[in-house]
């Protein structure tokens, strides 16, 4: 009796205990440990700190610069969110719906090979395409349109159109997903029950998919918002990031407040998260 | 009763290719208006495809098919005055019992006062009164079944198409829900296109009974017709058991003719041209079997065996080259493997299988 | 079975972890520091040369810059005293002064470095922490094709012919003109306000096209003449000229900033691996590595022993009244400074590009 208990308990607990424990620990272990560090560096317990003092977040929170960099950081993630989702979303569409194999390995290393490639690398690369005499403005100035050229780095257009590339496939991935488990007969369904093609999509596809755009959302935000290198790479000094407030500094070996521009920055990241996700619940807890 | 003077759907000469093989091999088809027809056949038979081309989920690669008159070939699924019940329901998991049923409606731009009236009554037709604002999933297996006639049959169509909707129930369920569905289309005096591999089901619900096999339609009629004069070997037995039995004329008579097979002789009556000397087969179904203890009226046959059903007995007896089946009613069990007993059937029980045209 | 099989698994552990520690007992290792571009090629060269003539010595080349590197330097110390990052390597005054006051250099022994004694006195530093052996200067560097006659003054960045073709070095103060600006019109190191003005009102009136954060975005952006003029480097400009970029560099008439550079040994390392760095950098010290140096990395020795060969030293950026007229930088100060001024130049300058 017992020992079919003990045998119970262990194959409801401890089989997936050990299964899923090793990634739960390298995943969590680092993730609690820093973020302990990091809460004690805020408040002034660190090497050569003066220990519990709650002035460093005072001085922070209190001051106008901190709060333009942060609405900075927020603003430029969800613009790039936006942007990737109505980018991703019609590609996503078109990657679902290719019936060819040749076709399909063509478009799918188009979209995620750059997955492969350094984010230093590619940001160098939008330089070179988006500077005043680089490609996009030779094509823009040359005739018959004249126009130009623009200013398209060193500026937040420049971070915005390097983050949405660099971030796209990010996107696409989970909306890939979602349209592939939605059954071909629901839009089938909403074809013989009269709907368009753009009925079918707004009433079925689209509100269907939702899930799949949120966590696309997620994923892109939660990246866009601690973007380094693009920012630091293409906003030429204009683009103030909370990400790159906490690299200065390191640089400055101000510990205690880059901690708590890091902690802001994971608060700021973790609340957007939990607002998207209760939207998530809304739209889908109640009905199934 | 409805009139079945017009033909409601209309499939002429109607074939369909995916690439190289060909699923439907040319159906001509006149379906009546307001009757309940099933389209019956084994997977594959190409029955739903035809019932898909009705619907506008497939064009066919020749022949026209037509809806109260009008040509429907290149007339878009969602410009077709059809709705189908799919085989697995495609309700819309986003959307409540209320908002499925009212898609089409709205879609149509029907004032919300109509829309409120006819799903209001549609749900009372399929007994689904105050489930209106419940989630498609937390609904069994024959709620959901009959939102999905409710969502299908709420937009008036001049043909309902239903894809095998019962298939995934069991069978109290279906036997339950195959009445409800003879009951709403009776009250509402619908055409309905019925696609089933199960035949009790189509015997059961029908007007009449297409039967299809490999891409061609065998046989039309009522299920009385089918059972009781198929005309194919297919036919007769995909419809109910028999005795499919090859054999050749050697007597025509004035209404009979007689039939020789494994050194027996078989009357039949007389219906359909023959000469003598003529090859054919026949159907003898089990239960027009008569058998009696030996000594009896007709030929004397040994029984290899017996199974015992309750209501109904089943024997096998032995012919040169063969078997032939008998059914019974189940009051014969004095009768044992290896006792000879006396076997006969009427001359109308003998149907002749003229062929596989339609 | 399984405890056989246990206890093979353990002796063959211990073998291993004894094979280790016994190499390691008998190599040394030594991590070492230094920049890239052209200032890289000459320690890996000596590095080498050292390896071949010590085979129990490795020396572990780390290359970076000392914004990215001092940090870590510093928190590795924190972390554990006794085992640096690196133990030795290239730090410019800025970071020198930084690790002066947190105590992360320690003091070169002459007797075990005797070319200290060959610095030129002026450059010579307290304790011998440092040996401060060579300098760049800061001037005007600017796109050859956009502006003909070389610019002559510090106040050609704010000059309105060059609107919004002014690039800026991103907190960089020693390159990027913020000090030398300040002094220039009445402020110095403790009283950076003078200058800050200017940059901030210069920001605002959209004079600066942007602010980069290393060489090779100012490079991208003189050549292809997004940007005109900024200040940086001599040491960096020079190689790209020679690249054959058209880029010039021009001595600014109030004078250039100058910019010691040298090497600073860590503090934590093994005895061992003290003796070994200083001895590095001791040869690095000699004068045929430094001249090699400063021709390779386009600097100006600052040796009592070396002078540049005469087709180097016609540079007018290196004759002696250009050099008396420089501006120097009082280093300590700004590192003292840094985190106050890069709060203003965030919010006065970054914020109104």
């Amino acid at each position: 009796m017992t020992g079919g208990k003990a045998l119970g308990t262990f194959r409801s607990f401890y089989v997936p205990a050990m299964l899923v424990g090793p990634a739960t620990l390298i995943v969590l272990i680092p993730f609690i440990a820093s973020l302990v560090v990091l809460g004690v560096y805020s408040v002034g317990f660190y090497p050569g700190g003066a220990g519990f003092d709650l002035g460093v977040w005072k001085t922070f929170l209190s001051d106008s610069y901190s709060w333009t960099v942060i609405f900075t950081s927020i603003r430029l993630a969800v613009i790039v969110t936006f942007f990737c989702l109505l980018i991703g979303y019609p590609v996503a569409c078109a990657l679902v719906r290719l019936d060819s194999m040749l076709m399909s390995i063509i478009a799918y290393t188009v979209i995620f090979s750059p997955l492969l490639m350094s984010v230093v690398v590619r940001s160098y690369g939008w330089l070179l395409l988006l500077s005043d005499s680089g490609f996009l403005n030779s094509l823009l100035g040359a005739w018959p349109l004249n126009l130009g050229p623009y200013r398209l780095i060193y500026n937040e257009i420049g971070v915005i159109i390097a983050l949405v590339h660099i971030l796209l496939p990010f996107a696409v991935l989970p909306l890939i997903t979602v349209l592939l488990q939605q059954p071909q007969q629901l839009r089938e369904a909403a074809a013989d029950l009269g709907a368009s093609p753009f009925a079918i999509f707004w009433k079925v596809t689209f509100p269907l998919s939702l899930p799949g755009v949120i966590v696309a959302a997620e994923i892109v935000f939660a990246l866009a918002v601690s973007a380094f290198v693009t920012p630091a790479v293409l906003g030429g000094g204009r683009v103030l990031n909370l990400s790159r407030l906490v690299y200065e500094n390191i640089g400055n070996i101000e510990w205690g407040l880059a901690a708590v521009q890091a902690l802001i920055l994971l608060i700021a990241a973790v609340g957007v998260l939990l607002i998207l996700e209760r939207f998530n619940r809304r739209t889908f807890g109640e009905k199934s | 009763m409805a009139s079945y003077e017009t033909g409601d759907v209309v499939l002429t000469a109607v074939e369909k290719c995916f690439g190289d093989s060909s699923v439907v091999k040319g159906i001509d088809l006149t379906i009546r208006k307001g009757e309940f027809f099933s389209l019956l056949g084994p997977s594959g038979c190409g029955k739903t495809t035809t019932l898909r081309m009705i619907a506008g989920l497939e064009e066919p690669t020749s022949g026209s098919i037509s809806i109260r008159g009008e040509r429907m070939n290149g007339v878009p699924i969602n410009k077709r005055p059809t709705n189908l019940v799919f085989q697995k329901l495609a309700l819309f998991p986003h959307l409540n019992v209320w908002d499925n049923v009212a898609f089409g409606l709205k879609l149509k731009r029907v004032p919300e006062a109509e829309i409120r009236t006819r799903v209001g009554e549609m749900l009372d037709m399929v007994r689904l009164s105050g489930f209106e604002s419940r989630s498609i999933a937390s609904l069994s297996g024959g709620q959901q079944q009959r939102v999905a006639i409710a969502r299908a049959v709420v937009n008036k169509p001049a043909v309902l198409l239903l894809d095998e909707p019962l298939g995934a129930l069991d069978l109290k369920l279906q036997t339950h829900l195959q009445e409800e569905l003879r009951r709403i289309q009776r009250e509402l005096a619908m055409t309905f296109v019925y696609v089933t591999h199960n035949q009790t089901e189509a015997m059961a619900m029908s007007d009449r009974i297409g039967v299809m096999n490999a891409g061609q339609l065998e046989q039309v009629g009522a299920a009385a017709d089918l059972y009781l004069r198929p005309q194919t070997e297919f036919v007769a037995g995909f419809v109910g058991q028999t005795n499919l039995i090859g054999g050749k004329v050697t007597a025509i008579g004035e209404t009979t003719i007689s039939i020789e097979a494994f050194g027996l002789t078989f009357d039949a009556v007389r219906r359909s041209a023959v000469e003598t000397g003529q090859a054919v087969t026949f159907s003898l179904r089990p239960e027009q079997i008569r058998i009696a203890q030996a000594g009896g009226a007709g030929i004397q046959l040994p029984l290899v065996d017996a199974t015992f059903f309750g209501a109904t007995a089943t024997y096998r007896l032995q012919v040169p080259g063969g078997t032939i089946v008998a059914q019974t009613q189940g009051d014969l069990q004095m009768l044992a493997p290896g006792q000879t007993v006396s076997v006969s059937w009427p001359p109308e029980a003998v149907v002749l299988l003229t062929g596989g045209q339609s | 079975m399984l405890l056989t099989r246990r206890n093979t698994l353990k002796a063959a552990a211990a073998t291993a972890f004894t094979l280790t520690a016994g190499r390691a007992m008998a190599a040394t290792r030594i991590s070492q520091f230094i920049w890239t571009g052209a200032q890289e090629p000459v320690p890996r060269k000596l590095a080498e040369a050292y390896m071949k003539a010590h085979p129990d010595v490795t020396i572990e080349l780390t290359a970076g810059t000392n914004a990215a590197m001092y940090p870590k330097i510093k928190a590795s110390l924190d972390i554990s005293a006794n085992d640096p990052l690196v133990n030795f390597g290239f730090f410019n005054l800025d970071a020198s002064a930084k690790g002066r006051t947190a105590n992360v250099f320690a003091p070169l022994d002459k007797t075990a470095v005797p070319n200290v004694e060959n610095i030129l006195d002026a450059y010579r530093q307290p304790d011998d922490i440092g040996a401060i052996f060579c300098m760049d200067v800061c001037g005007l560097v600017y796109n050859t094709d956009k502006i003909k006659e070389p610019p002559k003054s510090w106040n050609d960045l704010f000059d309105p012919k060059y609107k919004g073709k002014v690039a800026l070095f991103d907190y960089y103060w020693a390159g990027n003109g913020l000090v030398a600006l300040a002094k220039l019109n009445g402020g110095s190191e403790d009283n950076i306000e003078p200058g800050m003005k200017i940059y901030a009102d210069a920001a605002a009136a959209g004079q600066f096209h942007s602010l980069y954060t290393s060489n090779a975005q100012l490079q991208q952006l003189l050549v292809s003449g997004e940007v005109w003029i900024a200040p940086y480097f001599r040491g960096v400009a020079l190689p790209w000229a020679a690249g054959g970029a058209p880029i010039g560099y021009s001595v600014p008439t109030e004078g250039q900033v100058t910019f010691p550079e040298g090497f600073q040994l860590v503090r934590g390392g093994s005895a061992e691996q003290t003796r070994i760095s200083q001895e590095i950098i001791n040869l690095s010290l000699a004068p045929e590595a430094v001249l090699d140096y400063c021709k390779t990395a386009s600097v100006l020795p600052l040796m009592k022993n070396v002078t540049l060969p005469a087709d180097l030293a016609k540079d007018p950026a290196v004759q002696p009244e250009a050099l008396k007229s420089a501006i120097n930088l009082d280093y300590a100060k700004m590192a003292a400074n840094h985190t106050a001024w890069s709060d203003q130049w965030n919010k006065r300058v970054k914020v109104n590009l």
